[in-house]
């Protein structure tokens, strides 16, 4: 007999991608796309396909583990009980000592889309005031940005950008990243719009678009004073929007009259008649659309990078308009009961002697997340590390401090789905289920599709979802300590998800989250942000930049070549390392370089290379390509299986220019790194 | 009238011509549409040799019911007048009198318009069951070509049904002329091969010929075939087709090789085309090139690639005509002064090229073993190029 | 007998090479780990300032004169009267042959079963009235499947062969492609100019 259920891939991804799963005899015999969905049309991508594969690997791990000797991989089978057991003790041991929980540390982020992951936010919440590692290392600059220059995030729904003429595609390599919305690029191409891509390396996007436009990394903030002032100089604006809708146009006028074109030039190697022509094509039709990709943000300067690319949507009047604004991130789908960030700890803790109190109100200890270094610095010290849905080794800048980090702190556990790069320096490993294996729902933050995964199959082995595993922790220290936790563990998990999803029913048109498994609905979020012309800022108009930092930075004489990453099409981040079934798609993890530097270099295509700058070194092969320009090499981020080359080994913790305003800490500058190589 | 009876009575196009010569005592010939003939009769035993075809010199018939000609044999030249039997401009055949119109009666011409319609409806049929049978046979055949069939019982039932030699060996020829004449060439191909009825059917606009071999020796298979190429040829001729390229495949041991030596045919027509050796190739005679493309196109790919695959990109970056140079050089025979003026550039600038191509392709343009594999190469490149235009 | 030959028609000027229609397929012909039906192939070619730059998915070409089905010493492959050409894994022995006579790389040989596998064009989809598995999971619809023989006389932007690739075309395959257009391009040529010696002369970055 075969069943089929509704699933949703889970991962950290756009397009969030419904799924028909087969199930025969209690297994999945096949996932394809689901034809509801009406993002993706019934698609999904490598990745997608390659997830049956995933739940079934050999590589997973099953049931928890303990590593005797952090890094030794000397790791022995134990059963939950024990596990929780040894955990929750030392948990009640902290408190103990301490007198509170700030030595326990959380790190989590978006391995697992489903709303009850939050369940781990919750947890910690219900016990007391812990240490958390917090914001995204994603999109908090730009975030920030677009919050100072909006008054809030918002962006159009991703079929707008059908309407478009113009699209500029800044700093983001759809066609990989976002392939379901390339659909709407070549709709919108289809009827005679331009597509104009602007990237220091050519992409796959870049090689579809009109006009690409190679801009010298980091420098995207000029490029865009740059563009503003042809913009100023030749009166391509639209007046009426700026002088009704924006704020102190005239300062940022006159700051633009102070800057001078050629050095733009000079600074983003973009010639002045290539400046002119963006300049023309963004304003000679409308509307003119703008997507951000992440990567503009991702570098020291991004945040006001991402200003002043915004300001060009202002000027030409391309905000608030059909087809227009700017397709960033947003958080508007997202708007939850907040069931699990409402927990709060049993009253008795309120005598914890604290350090953290904000306000009066006591809060958790936040640190911006992939700051690892900064935990060492912490008192009390951090004593236990909890990760789920992560993998900072990986993800996180600097993986050497990571791994310190790690070492240092006396029990780190980790909840995942396989032996990752940081679990390796695990003291506990707890096995998590995959999408198939547990009810939950995913609301997408691109498209706003709600979508359900149904329960296909029984968890695999011993595995438990991240709720199933917190709602045990709290029944444990609760039987070791009464009180400890106020979690509510005689919650179902459909109760949990009916509670989280009530603001969002309205929203969706529907009563029941379960509707959504044969229905599909998206969150009711306008099509057009502001078009009302409300600005959320102080001053209820678009604000424009005022503080502009021109900086000179002497680069490193040794390392003379940017190391830049793209994402691969055959991995999501550090996800897929394990797929065996995307193995063969992608080439070993190399560095692509010039060719000519190659050539000079005596590097023929495959030779092994040292990678090296101030934080350390990693070997692997060459690719050679015209598609990069001679003072950068890319890696492809994510790597292959079981041979866990750590790219950010190279990449160190830099701060971008903004961040730290309406989150925890600026954001991390990813694109900002130095190399040199050497044959090895 | 009679001949309307006699033809529903199951009568042959060959009662009726004899009924019809005896009736003007004349020479009647009756053709097909491929100016085949399909009866004659000869009432007044003038001796006349017929062979199988009959082409008529081509008169513009307007709206006259017959025409007429000059028939030259060693006998002098012999008048004739032809009736075209067709209905709506579709052609079945003419029906010709061995006599000029002036010197027939009225009431005869009159005869001989009334008999076309009978000879109109006997053709036909003919056609009619001919593409019947056809549309069987162009199936089985197709599934014999191209291996798609179940079992190989299946397959010699079939062959069977369709009255083929069982014994083999084959040979398949695969002929390729203008599209709007290739039915033609099928109908007219020669009728009778080594005492049994040649195979045919028409496969992507190329007409396929199986033949069977049995009992031929082999040091006789290869002028046979020829014989059956000139024939068919000497048909084709008579409907004024002369521009037609041929490939024949080596021997094919039973039918379940046939498909093998199908692809042979075809590529035999292929290179033909390409390295312009003329119009009919054997696989088995092309010399070098048949040992060159009994190798897989993978491997010659790589070899071409192998050889000249510097010279290309070179070309391409920096939009030199270093692999131009070098095919004139060959096609001129290596001669110096020829090929420079071939070009339009100076000996000397000819002579930097070359050594320019030597270091590319890591060769020395004077031995001859690396000439083979640069000319082999580039015979191959060009087939790459080639797309059947 | 109405003879048609399916095949394909790919638009490199959609193509992402996001690898999708490589993956639908394994998923679709539970392929083993590592074996792939399809490929993508990145061309790139730089032409004075412009890098010709798109991606080539390919499979199975279905060929009218398939090199594999005329060297196949066990005759274990046959051409449908809709021209797609298929294996009998019955007749394989896995000597290969096909392997290493395939312009396109099309047959490999199944790690698992010793035998050759290749594309079908799911032709059991097809005969079904739906789409192989490939062209249904393209995002951007970059693969469709046409008849050849009606296509030809078609469009004036349907070319036989993609600038770059060359490829064997004696074998007749199945394929088609849209031509290719390539946008203009604005590339930093100053800096392979700073290449002088191998050594790699930098600025400052003005951010």
């Amino acid at each position: 007999m075969e069943f089929i259920y509704s699933n949703v891939c889970a991962a950290d991804c756009r397009s969030s991608c419904r799924i028909k799963t087969k199930v025969q005899n209690g297994k999945i015999i096949n996932i394809a796309g689901d034809p509801i969905d009406e993002y993706t049309l019934g698609s999904l991508c490598a990745k997608g396909y390659a997830q049956m594969h995933r739940v079934y690997s050999a590589d997973r791990i099953t049931h928890p583990m303990k590593q005797i000797g952090k890094g030794t991989g000397n790791w022995i089978y134990i059963s939950w009980e024990q596990a929780l057991r040894e955990i929750g003790q030392r948990i009640i041991e902290i408190r103990e000592k301490h007198n509170n929980l700030l030595p326990v540390c959380l790190n989590k982020y978006l391995g697992n889309m489903g709303i009850l992951s939050k369940s781990v936010d919750g947890f910690f919440n219900s016990i007391g005031y812990i240490t958390k590692m917090v914001d995204s290392p994603c999109v908090t600059t730009g975030i920030e940005a677009l919050n100072f220059s909006f008054g809030a995030s918002k962006k159009p729904t991703p079929e707008d950008m059908a309407n478009a003429k113009i699209i500029v595609i800044w700093g983001g390599n759809p066609a990989w990243t976002a392939t379901h919305q390339m659909r709407y690029v070549y709709a919108a191409k289809d009827k005679g719009a331009t597509i104009v891509v602007i990237d220091p390396v050519l992409t796959a996007t870049a090689a579809r678009s009109d006009l690409y436009v190679q801009i010298k990394p980091g420098t995207d903030m000029r490029l865009a004073l740059a563009i503003a002032k042809v913009l100023m100089e030749e009166d391509l604006l639209d007046i009426e929007f700026l002088n009704n809708y924006t704020h102190d146009w005239e300062s940022f006028k006159a700051f633009l009259e102070t800057i001078d074109l050629s050095e733009l030039e000079d600074a983003t190697e973009v010639p002045i008649e290539q400046i002119r022509n963006i300049a023309h094509l963004i304003s000679k039709d409308k509307p003119m659309t703008i997507w951000l990709g992440a990567g503009v943000q991702h570098t020291i300067k991004g945040g006001n990078g991402f200003r002043v690319i915004s300001a060009l949507s202002a000027m030409t009047g391309n905000i608030g308009i059909a087809g227009g604004n700017i397709h960033y991130a947003t958080y508007d789908a997202w708007q939850f009961a907040g069931v699990f960030e409402a927990l709060k700890p049993p009253l008795k803790s309120s005598v914890e002697v604290i350090s953290n109190e904000n306000n009066g109100e006591i809060e958790h200890r936040y640190i911006g997340t992939g700051r690892y270094s900064e935990l060492l610095s912490l008192k009390p010290p951090i004593e236990l590390l909890w990760v789920a849905t992560h993998n900072p080794v990986s993800q996180a800048p600097d993986s050497k401090a990571v791994k310190k980090a790690l070492n240092s702190i006396d029990m780190v556990v980790v909840a995942d789905q396989f032996l990752t790069s940081t679990a390796e320096y695990a003291d506990y490993f707890l096995p998590v289920t995959t999408q198939y294996e547990q009810e939950d729902i995913v609301v997408s933050y691109w498209h706003y599709g709600a979508a359900v995964n149904q329960k296909a199959i029984d968890p695999i082995g011993e595995s438990k979802s991240d709720f199933e595993i917190m709602r045990a922790l709290a029944q444990l220290l609760n039987e070791l300590s009464p009180g400890f936790s106020s979690f509510p563990v005689e919650k179902s998990t459909s109760e949990w998800l009916d509670l989280e999803m009530q603001p969002q029913y309205p929203k969706l048109g529907i009563k029941d989250y379960r509707e959504l498994i044969e229905k599909y609905k998206r969150v009711n979020i306008p099509a057009v942000p502001w078009a009302d012309k409300q600005f959320q800022t102080p001053s209820g108009k678009y604000e424009f930049p005022s503080v502009f930092n021109l900086d000179k930075v002497t680069r490193n004489e040794q390392y003379p070549f940017r190391l830049l990453r793209e994402r691969s099409f055959s991995v999501l981040n550090s996800q897929f390392r394990h797929s065996n079934f995307t193995k063969g798609l992608s080439e070993k993890t190399s560095v692509i370089i010039n060719r000519q530097v190659a050539n000079s270099k005596d590097l023929e295509e495959g030779a092994i290379v040292k990678l090296y700058n101030q934080l350390g070194e990693i070997v692997l092969p060459v690719i050679l390509s015209d598609a990069v320009p001679a003072d950068v090499v890319v890696i492809h981020l994510g790597s292959d299986y079981k041979e866990f080359l750590e790219l950010n080994d190279l990449i160190a913790l830099i701060d971008t220019d903004l961040g730290d305003r309406f989150s925890d800490a600026k954001g991390l500058a990813f694109n900002n790194s130095y190399v040199d190589f050497t044959r090895a | 009238m009679q001949a309307m009876h006699e033809l529903a009575k199951g009568s042959q196009i060959t009662d009726l011509t004899e009924m019809l010569a005896k009736q003007l005592e004349k020479v009647v010939v009756i053709t097909d549409a491929t100016n085949r003939i399909l009866a004659h009769y000869d009432p007044l035993d003038t001796g006349i040799e017929m062979s199988k075809f009959f082409t008529l010199k081509y008169h513009a018939t307007k709206n006259k019911q017959y025409c007429d000609g000059q028939w030259e044999t060693e006998l002098g030249l012999i008048d004739y007048v032809y009736f075209p039997i067709k209905v709506e401009g579709k052609s079945y055949g003419n029906c010709i009198v061995l006599c000029s119109s002036e010197e027939m009666a009225i009431e005869q011409l009159k005869l001989i318009e009334q008999m076309s319609l009978v000879y109109l409806l006997a053709l036909r049929e003919i056609l009619q069951n001919d593409a019947a049978r056809e549309r069987v046979s162009d199936e089985i055949v197709y599934d014999i070509l191209y291996n798609n069939y179940d079992s190989k019982v299946a397959l010699y039932e079939k062959a069977k049904h369709l009255h083929w030699d069982m014994e083999g060996p084959y040979a398949i020829l695969v002929v390729e002329t203008k599209e709007d004449k290739i039915n033609t060439v099928r109908k007219a191909g020669p009728l009778k091969f080594n005492s049994s009825s040649p195979i045919h059917t028409i496969v992507n606009e190329k007409v396929v010929f199986i033949l069977s071999l049995t009992n031929i020796i082999s040091k006789n298979i290869e002028d046979t075939i020829d014989g059956f190429v000139k024939k068919l040829l000497s048909n084709l001729a008579s409907n004024h087709i002369k521009d037609v390229h041929i490939g024949i495949s080596s021997t094919a041991k039973a039918l379940t090789d046939l498909h093998q030596c199908f692809q042979e045919a075809k590529i035999a027509l292929e290179l033909g085309k390409v390295f312009n050796l003329g119009k009919i190739n054997h696989f088995e005679k092309m010399g070098f090139l048949k040992f060159v493309f009994t190798a897989s196109a993978q491997e010659l790919q790589e070899f071409e690639e192998r050889i000249l695959g510097n010279i290309i990109v070179h070309d391409l970056e920096l939009e030199a005509d270093l692999l131009d140079t070098l095919k004139v050089y060959i096609e001129q025979n290596c001669h110096i002064a020829n090929t420079a003026k071939a070009k339009y550039i100076h000996e000397n600038t000819l002579r930097n090229r070359l050594k320019k191509i030597e270091q590319l392709v890591n060769l020395d343009l004077s031995r001859i073993d690396h000439l083979v594999n640069i000319y082999i190469a580039l015979q191959i490149l060009a087939l790459d190029f080639y797309d059947g235009s | 007998m109405t003879l048609r030959q399916r095949g394909f028609l790919f638009d490199p000027n959609r193509c992402l090479g996001c690898r999708t229609c490589i993956m639908a397929c394994a998923a679709n012909k539970n392929l083993p780990v590592g074996m792939y039906f399809r490929t993508i192939e990145n061309q790139e070619q730089k032409i004075g300032n412009l890098i010709l730059k798109y991606y080539l998915s390919t499979s199975c070409n279905h060929c009218n004169n398939p090199e594999c089905f005329r060297l196949c010493p066990k005759k274990a492959l046959k051409k449908r009267k809709d021209g797609i050409v298929l294996h009998d894994p019955l007749k394989c022995d896995g000597c290969g042959t096909c392997t290493r006579s395939c312009p396109f790389e099309a047959p490999v040989i199944n790690n698992i079963t010793g035998k050759m596998i290749k594309c079908d064009l799911c032709h059991e989809k097809i005969d079904e009235g739906k789409q192989p598995a490939c062209i249904a999971a393209c995002p951007v619809k970059a693969l469709q499947l046409i008849n050849i023989d009606e296509i030809d006389s078609q469009a004036d932007d349907i070319v036989r062969r993609l600038p770059g690739v060359i490829k064997i075309q004696i074998t007749r395959p199945a394929m088609r492609y849209k031509k290719l257009k390539i946008g203009s391009q604005a590339l930093r040529n100053s800096v392979a100019d700073n290449l002088e010696q191998g050594e790699l002369k930098y600025k400052d970055d003005q951010v």
